[in-house]
C-alpha cells in the first residue's frame, strides 16, 4: 500500500449520542461545541440531529440519548485527536467514526424510519402461531421466559414518558 | 439429485441496483434481523454475497450506534 500524502482528505461519517437525561439547553450547547471542534480540522458535508430518541439498550443507565449524525471530509491523522476528546467526555456516551462506502450518498432519515417498533414482536409471535397451527404442530410458540411482558411495559413505559415529556416541556416554556 | 425449484430468491439489493448500505437505514436492517437480534444467513435472506458482506458490517455498525440491540433480551 503506498502512503497518501497529507493534504489528501477522505470522505467521513460521524455518529455520536449525548445523554438523553441532559437539559435541553445543555444539549444545545454541547452540540453547538462538537459541531465547532469537528469544524476546526474537517470540512461538513451534511449534517442532520435527530433529536432525543430510544436507544435500543441501555447505555451507561441512559434509556434516551440525542443523536447528531455529520458527512465531511478530513485527514485521517486529526481524526485521531478528536476521537480520543469525544471519548474523555461523559456526556457523549456513544460515537461512531467510519469511513463512508464507494460511491456513498447522505440521506436524510425521518424520525418514524427510524423508530424501534416494540409491537412488532407480538405480531411476529401469532403469525408464528397461525402458521403452527395451519401445519398441526399445536399452537405453542417458544419465546424466551419474559419477553412478552417486558415488551408489553416498554410499551407502556414509552406512552408514559412521552405524557411526562410534554408536561416538561409546558413548565419550562413557562419558566 | 433433485432439481431446484423455479422461483429463485433472488437478492433485493442487487434488485434496487445499491452500491452500498447504509448503517442508519433502521427500517432495512431490521427486515434482516431475527428475534433475537441475529443477522439471518443469506440462505434465508436471498441476497448475493457482496451484499450480504455489506449488509453484516452495516449491522454491526447499526449496533454499536444503538439503533438495533445486540440481543433481544437487552432490549428491555
Amino acid at each position: 500500500m503506498t502512503a497518501k500524502s497529507p493534504d489528501l482528505a477522505s470522505s467521513y461519517e460521524i455518529l455520536f449520542i449525548l445523554a438523553g437525561s441532559l437539559r435541553d439547553s445543555e444539549t444545545k450547547k454541547e452540540l453547538e461545541k462538537w459541531e465547532d471542534e469537528l469544524s476546526k480540522f474537517a470540512k461538513i458535508l451534511k449534517k442532520a440531529n435527530w433529536g432525543r430518541r430510544e436507544l435500543a439498550y441501555k447505555i451507561t443507565g441512559e434509556t434516551t440519548g440525542t443523536y447528531f449524525v455529520a458527512h465531511f471530509e478530513a485527514n485521517g491523522a486529526q481524526i485521531a485527536e478528536f476521537d480520543n476528546s469525544l471519548r474523555l467526555d461523559p456526556k457523549v456516551i456513544r460515537h461512531l467514526i467510519a469511513k463512508t462506502p464507494k460511491n456513498y450518498e447522505w440521506v436524510e432519515y425521518s424520525g418514524e424510519d427510524l423508530e424501534h417498533d416494540f409491537t412488532k414482536l407480538e405480531s411476529v409471535i401469532a403469525a408464528k402461531e397461525e402458521k403452527n397451527a395451519k401445519k398441526g404442530f399445536g399452537k405453542k410458540v417458544f419465546v424466551r421466559k419474559g419477553i412478552v411482558k417486558k415488551v408489553e411495559r416498554r410499551v407502556e413505559k414509552k406512552a408514559d414518558s412521552g405524557v411526562i415529556n410534554k408536561k416538561l416541556d409546558d413548565i419550562l416554556a413557562d419558566l | 439429485m433433485v432439481k431446484k425449484s423455479a422461483s429463485r430468491i433472488l437478492c433485493k439489493f442487487c434488485a434496487a441496483h445499491a452500491e452500498f448500505v447504509d448503517f442508519k437505514n433502521v427500517k432495512v436492517l431490521r427486515r434482516y434481523i431475527n428475534l433475537d437480534g441475529k443477522i439471518q444467513p443469506r440462505r434465508y435472506s436471498g441476497n448475493c454475497v457482496k451484499h450480504q458482506r455489506m449488509l453484516a458490517s452495516a449491522i454491526k455498525k447499526a449496533r454499536i450506534a444503538a439503533l438495533v440491540p445486540f440481543v433481544r433480551d437487552a432490549v428491555l
